[in-house]
């Protein structure tokens, strides 16, 4: 029962990747007024903390790739950083499992500056000089604020086999 | 580092109380180990740098890009649609003042226009007048395609447009608006063509000073400026000056307008694009242009 249970894994990570993938080229093909932020954060962040099974390394690299090729930047920069990032956030997983919401909704905040400040120094050393900053703050405070109502879609997303095994 | 490896084997679990009462799919999951985890982490960031540095031509890569859009067409499609609505939201809720003073910016345009059209006709027929004394035969005139802006990808990286495309559309056409170059067209795909920005690092663009014979390269930099190369140094380059492109090349058409100078300081020139000048939503492809003659004559 609890195998075939797990079974179901594997549509929900089909649907995580699939919705992870549209998130980075939405956030890369956006202009004014209605510029998104990146939005895949929240699914990489809520599974690496609760379960990294449905996220794995493979997803958070395609995603990084898919948003490498659409935005022109040098392939693979994307997939490092998510990856480097996945691996801080796994390591401290246990801590943050026993945390309440709220404090896991600060630890995302945390997690997007982390994201946005390497994404900086990667441009920087990648063009040889220091670029201005052109941090979008509006985009970031959008997609802190996002945060919970992105997860409460990410839990209805296990609804789906649950109640089809229920049936 | 310490603190990664001392993680123990253990499994991943969401306990109802945190979550979410009924969503206990993931306690069945087969457990990870942190280990594992970063064994593969490991792999996946040398595999990302291999990318890097073995492949980085992958992303502009025109196959892999068009095949990229051609996916994400419907994605695209849909996003501009809600974009379009939105920005007619926030045309629609802007206050009655900016419009007020939109409206008083735009009659004086028109007073300074209507007056500019006046010495642009004398001229015109002096010069038709001169042609025909002269037996000048004329340029062909030169044929474009309109079409709309579906999204503007702008990053440190790449400055670049994503349009519809058009029957007559292909690789390295000029793209101009009313006010002058944007760019070229980099990639044409089913339904859509890319056009590179002449803001991306990859662009250049031949110019001549205005009312001068100094002849220079507008040079892209992924910033909202260009870089402007003179063939000799010239120290009468004056702020405000505009660069008009010279046709050399023969990709762009002579007399566009390109961008202003804004800056000259021992011989470093920048100068800002005259076209790229915020939201744009609709763009022509010049399809067909003599070679070497005036862009706007007639």
């Amino acid at each position: 029962m609890q195998e075939s249970q797990a079974e179901y894994k594997y549509p929900i990570l089909f649907l995580n990747a699939f919705l992870c993938v549209i998130f980075a080229c939405l956030e890369v093909i956006s202009t004014t007024p209605l510029v998104i932020p990146p939005l895949y954060l929240v699914p990489i962040f809520f599974w690496l903390v609760y379960a990294p099974q449905l996220m794995p390394l493979t997803v958070v690299f395609l995603i990084g790739i898919v948003k490498d090729v659409i935005s022109g930047a040098p392939a693979g920069l994307s997939s490092l950083i998510l990856i480097v990032l996945s691996v801080i956030v796994v390591s401290q997983a246990d801590t943050l499992k026993q945390q309440v919401k709220t404090t896991l909704w600060g630890s995302f905040a945390v997690f997007t500056v982390l994201y946005y400040l390497l994404n900086y120094l990667s441009s920087c050393l990648i063009s040889g000089h220091f670029v201005l900053p052109q941090l979008n703050y509006i985009s970031i405070i959008v997609l802190i604020n996002l945060y919970p109502v992105i997860v409460a879609g990410l839990l209805q997303l296990l609804k789906i086999p649950i109640s089809r095994v229920r049936n | 580092m310490g603190k990664i490896a001392s993680f123990k084997f253990q499994r991943v679990r969401v306990s109802r109380r945190s979550v979410h009462k009924g969503y206990n799919i993931v306690d069945w999951l087969p457990a990870i180990s942190v280990k594992s985890f970063l064994a593969r982490a490991m792999i996946f960031a040398f595999l990302s740098l291999a990318a890097m540095f073995f492949r980085t031509e992958l992303a502009s890569s025109n196959t892999v890009y068009s095949a990229a859009i051609s996916l994400m067409q419907p994605v695209i499609i849909t996003y501009n649609y809600i974009n379009n609505s939105a920005s007619e939201v926030f045309s629609f809720f802007q206050s009655k003042r900016i419009l007020q003073h939109q409206i008083a910016q735009l009659k004086q345009q028109n007073v300074n226009l209507l007056s500019w059209r006046e010495v642009a006709l004398r001229n015109q027929k002096e010069l038709d007048a001169m042609r025909k004394l002269m037996q000048v035969s004329m340029p062909l005139k030169h044929q474009t395609v309109t079409v709309n802006v579906l999204s503007q990808v702008s990053s440190g990286f790449h400055q670049s447009l994503l349009v519809n495309s058009a029957p007559g559309v292909k690789n390295n056409q000029p793209v101009i608006n009313e006010y002058g170059l944007l760019g070229r067209v980099m990639s044409v795909s089913r339904g859509t063509s890319q056009v590179m920005l002449i803001t991306d690092s990859n662009s250049r663009v031949p110019v001549t000073v205005e009312g001068t014979s100094v002849q220079g390269i507008a040079r892209g930099n992924n910033s909202l400026f260009l870089d402007i190369h003179l063939k000799v140094h010239d120290e009468d380059v004056k702020v405000g000056q505009r660069l008009l492109a010279s046709g050399f090349g023969g990709i762009f058409p002579k007399d566009v307008p390109v961008a202003v100078v804004v800056s000259a300081r021992n011989g470093l020139i920048k100068a800002r694009p005259i076209a790229n000048n915020g939201q744009m939503e609709l763009v022509k492809i010049v399809t067909g242009y003599s070679q070497g003659t005036p862009f706007y004559q007639r």
